[in-house]
Formats: C-alpha cells, sequence, structure tokens
C-alpha cells in the first residue's frame, strides 16, 4: 500500500470513526454525563423565558467568625481560587442539598465501584446522601477564609435560593425563594 | 462506488494548503498558547480531595483525588517546552503529540471539579496539523532536513475542518431543539441575565443590553447563534465558504465574550488554521509572523533548547510574563488577553469580509460589463 493508499484508507476510517463516535458519546452522557474528551461543544440549551421570568438556582455562603461576627460570600468569593465557570458545579458537589434515592447499590457492585472507579463510587455515595465535608475540607475552608479575611470561622452555612428575573423590568428585577439551608460546622476556632 | 472516490477526491484536494501557510500558522498558534494559555491548572492541587468529581475519562479510573503541586509543575513545564518547540519548529511532530496529550491530561484534571470547559480542540489541533506538516516550513526541522520541496497534508485539515463542524453542531442542535427558535422565548437575554447577576461574570455591554427590552433585539440573537453553530456542518465540504463562516463566528465569540465574559478564543485561533496565512502575511500584524518565521527557522539548536528550558524555568517560576502584566488574578488576565486575541480575530475576518466581497463585486462588475457591452455591439446601429 502506498502512501496515498494509505491516506485514502486513514481518511475514511477517520470520518466514518468520527460518525461511529456520536451515537455511543450520546449512550455515555445520557449514562454517565459528560465525557472528556469529547466531540462536544457547549451547547447552554433551553432556558425558558415564555412566563417573561428567568428563574435560576444561586448560592450564598454565610460564614461565622469564631469573634461572633458574621459575613455573606457569593460562591465566588467563597472559592475564590477555582476559576468562575467551575464554582456552580462545585458548590453543589460539596454542599447541595442531598436527597438520598430509594434503590441502594448492591454490596459486591460497591466494591468493584470503588476500586475500579473511585470517582463513580463518590458519585453513587452522593446519591444516597454522603455528604463530602470531611475533616481535611473543614480545615482547608477554615484556612482560606483566614487568608482572606483575616479570622478563623466558626461555620459556615450555604443557602440555596431559587431566584426569578422578571423581564418585564429594565432591568429585570429579582425575587428569591430560599430553598435550602445547608448548615457546616467547622471546629476550628481553638486553632 | 462513484461517491467513495468523489469523497477520495475531495479529502485530499479541497483543504490542501501550503507548507508556508502552515508553517505560519503553526507560529501564530504556538505565540498564542505561550501568551495567553500557560502555565495552566496549577491551582488544581490546593483544593482538597472531598471536591474530586471528575467526568468519564483519563481522571474517572483509578484514582481517588488530585495529585501534588510537582505534577503540575512538571506537565506544565513540559507543555512549556513543547510549545517553544512547536514555536521554533523543532522536532515539530514529536512536540506536537506531546503537547496534545499533555494538555489533554491537564484539562482532564482542571475539568475534575464537576465542570467541563471544551478546551478540546486546542489540544487535539497540534495532532492533526503535525500530520498535515505544519512543521514543514519556517521551522528549524526544514532546514535541517535533506528534502528539497517541502510537502503537506489535505486529508488531516478537512478531517479537523469535518470535527470541528460535528463539534459546533453538538451545540447547535440542542439549542434548536429545546425552544431557541420559539419567537416568545430570548434564550440569549436568559443567558445573559444568569451570567451577568449569578454566575458574577458582568460586563459594561451586558449592563447596557440588559437595559434593553425588545424581543426585535433579543430574539435574532437566538436565531444567528443556532444560524452560525449549524452553517459549520452545511459548509465544511466547500473551504471558501467555510473559511466565511469561520469569520462570520468570531463576531459570534466576540459577542459571548463582550456579554458573558466568556472567552472562546480557543476557537478563534482554531479557525485561524483554515485561514490563508500566505495570504494574511501581507497585512500588517501579521506581517510580522513572517519576519518572525525568518528568525525562528534560522535558530541553532543550542539556541532552541536553552529557550525552550528557560522559558519553562520562566514560567513556573515568576509566571507568565504577559498575565503579569496584564495584571489581576490569572483569570482576570487571561479574560484580558482573551479579549485582546477576540478583537484581534474579529478585525482580521473583518477585512478578510470585506476583501471577499469586494472581489464578489468586481466579478459581479465585470460580467455585467461584458454583458452589456456584448449587447450594445449586438444591438443594430
Amino acid at each position: 500500500m502506498n502512501y496515498e493508499q494509505r491516506n485514502r484508507v486513514v481518511a475514511r476510517c477517520l470520518f466514518a470513526g468520527v460518525i461511529a463516535v456520536l451515537p455511543v458519546q450520546h449512550y455515555v452522557i445520557h449514562r454517565f454525563g459528560e465525557p472528556y474528551p469529547s466531540l462536544i461543544m457547549p451547547s447552554f440549551a433551553g432556558v425558558d423565558t415564555k412566563n417573561g421570568k428567568v428563574q435560576q438556582q444561586s448560592t450564598d455562603v454565610n460564614v461565622e467568625f469564631c469573634g461572633g461576627n458574621d459575613r455573606v460570600l457569593t460562591a465566588n468569593e467563597f472559592l475564590y481560587d477555582l476559576p468562575t465557570s467551575h464554582v456552580t458545579a462545585a458548590m453543589d458537589w460539596m454542599f447541595g442539598p442531598r436527597t438520598p434515592n430509594s434503590h441502594p447499590i448492591p454490596r459486591w457492585k460497591r466494591w468493584i465501584f470503588r476500586h475500579v472507579s473511585p470517582a463513580y463510587c463518590k458519585r453513587v455515595l452522593r446519591g444516597e446522601g454522603t455528604s463530602f465535608v470531611d475533616n481535611e475540607t473543614r480545615r482547608w475552608i477554615s484556612t482560606q477564609i483566614a487568608a482572606r479575611y483575616g479570622h478563623r470561622p466558626k461555620s459556615i452555612s450555604v443557602s440555596w435560593y431559587a431566584d426569578s428575573y422578571d423581564l418585564t423590568t429594565a432591568p429585570p428585577a429579582r425575587s428569591r425563594r430560599l430553598l435550602s439551608v445547608v448548615p457546616v460546622a467547622l471546629n476550628t476556632c481553638g486553632q | 462506488m462513484r461517491a467513495i472516490n468523489i469523497f477520495d477526491r475531495w479529502v485530499q484536494t479541497e483543504y490542501a494548503a501550503t507548507p508556508s501557510s502552515l508553517g505560519l500558522y503553526r507560529i501564530v498558534f504556538a505565540l498564542v498558547i505561550l501568551a495567553t494559555y500557560l502555565p495552566q491548572g496549577l491551582w488544581v492541587s490546593s483544593f482538597p480531595d472531598s471536591f474530586f468529581n471528575p467526568p468519564l475519562g483519563p481522571t474517572f479510573f483509578f484514582f481517588h483525588g488530585f495529585p501534588g503541586a510537582p505534577f503540575f509543575y512538571a506537565l506544565n513545564g513540559l507543555l512549556v517546552f513543547a510549545t517553544v518547540c512547536l514555536l521554533f519548529g523543532y522536532c515539530t511532530r514529536s512536540a506536537s503529540v506531546i503537547f496534545s496529550i499533555g494538555l489533554i491530561f491537564l484539562q482532564a484534571w482542571e475539568y475534575s471539579f464537576g465542570k467541563i470547559n471544551h478546551g478540546f480542540l486546542i489540544s487535539l489541533a497540534p495532532i492533526f496539523f503535525a500530520w498535515a506538516g505544519w512543521g514543514s516550513a519556517w521551522s528549524v526541522d526544514c532546514r535541517r532536513s535533506r528534502k528539497i520541496a517541502p510537502v503537506t497534508n489535505a486529508v488531516p485539515i478537512a478531517s479537523f475542518a469535518f470535527i470541528l463542524s460535528v463539534m459546533m453542531l453538538s451545540a447547535g442542535a440542542p439549542k434548536v431543539t429545546s425552544g431557541w427558535l420559539n419567537p416568545w422565548t430570548h434564550a440569549v437575554l436568559a443567558k445573559v441575565i444568569t451570567s451577568h447577576f449569578i454566575t458574577g461574570r458582568p460586563t459594561w455591554v451586558s449592563h447596557a443590553a440588559l437595559q434593553i427590552r425588545s424581543g426585535w433585539f433579543w430574539e435574532p440573537l437566538d436565531w444567528f447563534s443556532c444560524a452560525i453553530e449549524i452553517a459549520f456542518i452545511c459548509f465544511f465540504f466547500r473551504r471558501s465558504l467555510f473559511r466565511l463562516v469561520c469569520a462570520i463566528a468570531t463576531f459570534f465569540h466576540l459577542g459571548i465574550a463582550l456579554t458573558m465574559a466568556i472567552y472562546f478564543w480557543g476557537n478563534v485561533l482554531i479557525y485561524g488554521a483554515i485561514a490563508d496565512w500566505d495570504e494574511m502575511a501581507r497585512f500588517f500584524p501579521f506581517s510580522l509572523v513572517r519576519g518572525l518565521g525568518k528568525l525562528v527557522s534560522r535558530a541553532s539548536l543550542a539556541s532552541v533548547l536553552t529557550t525552550a528550558a528557560l522559558t519553562a524555568v520562566v514560567y513556573l517560576t515568576y509566571g507568565n510574563p504577559l498575565m503579569k502584566l496584564a495584571r489581576g488574578t490569572p483569570e482576570q488576565a487571561e479574560s484580558r488577553i482573551g479579549t485582546l486575541i477576540l478583537i484581534i480575530g474579529a478585525l482580521t475576518s473583518l477585512v478578510f469580509l470585506f476583501r471577499r466581497f469586494q472581489a464578489i463585486r468586481v466579478v459581479l462588475t465585470s460580467s455585467y460589463v461584458r454583458e452589456t457591452g456584448s449587447r450594445v455591439a449586438r444591438s443594430p446601429k
């Protein structure tokens, strides 16, 4: 097979491969969420503004300092080392309200997940309502806040809101409804 | 059989590029990556493992958390070294492959916080363009090789254009099916509101735009977004039309950057791969790239390796000098340089579109003159 013939075969395989990957990718997205790497661009799909309102979920973090003061931070201010694009996903993963599902995973499956894909195992645990805020995370939050605001925090509580923006006014007026509050005790005052 | 033959002919000819054009693009690509992108992901190791939430990919299996800072320093050092080698066109194929694989892994760690930022095209491009022959001109490799006439391959460029089109379709199709074309919903408005008030990325353009309530302003933006993303797959079979789509898309990305502070400068850099850099290098500021091309292709092996090593050391100890100049947090600096790249891309596209329409006008005028001339000649005196 000469260079030109090989080139031709590679081109055919490449185009066919890209077309073949699409349904597989679609299945993977449906089953496990968006993979990386993948042939996908951000879709920004599906925002309904039919009723004249835009509805989005938002977060505030209320920090109670050891001295007794408190301060309300936005999610971006709270996770200031993280790129802003990652903040919403990270807040949801770490401090999002948990709703345990009713179908527990069998033990043997759990064992396989834990050893082959700890990441998938964590997703399963999250589905069962487990919180990932361990002692290392508490120390980390405390150090981050102390470095930025000069005082160690006693606790934080993450408030989740359903925000609604009225499109009939310019600029759009906001109304908000509290969905849930996730308290996190840090216990780092004496340190 | 006939269809296969047509495909074979198309894939080997439609996206043919000169070695010089690809070589100049390689230099621009490496410069932009060095200016805007590297070092990258050094913040990942500062987070506790509880934040680890990777997508299905290289970090999904066997890892329990993030690697330590030395891993990210080593990976960034390797990437900076490979990018400088790309700039000089030294060991171009190896440098391209190392850059692509290294960046895919680095991005996989960055995206292990539950959010994917879709920078895959930048990682993928070097492998395809190394295969296309972007190291065969304006490079140290070219000077060192004994080949008299450097050759390029159009297949990888056509394949890359197809992949780009499919990826843009993956963005456009969900928009169309989820109501963006419905005249009573204004999806762009909703996205701008989210970005301005909730994600915390207000810009002066979004502030001004949100004063406008008219659907006549917002709905065409929904339609334009869908149309431009789907246009890629409709026109990729013809390079001249694909270039037009890419040129128009640069305005789309600039608009997104100005209203939502989302900087897809990587896409604009990728569109540059389809451009004719021989033609572009006749005009300022791209004429500087040709001068730089002459300079880098004359570099000695020792100077290339020394520059690569020194650049890696500077980037890892001091940081990216251009980002330091741009000031602010790394994200703010990247957004400022990203905006600059998007503006340069949009201005270049404007010149390209102007020249294209001028050429069309000249063709139309000359055919009109020919037709009316012959009619005058035929008419009885």
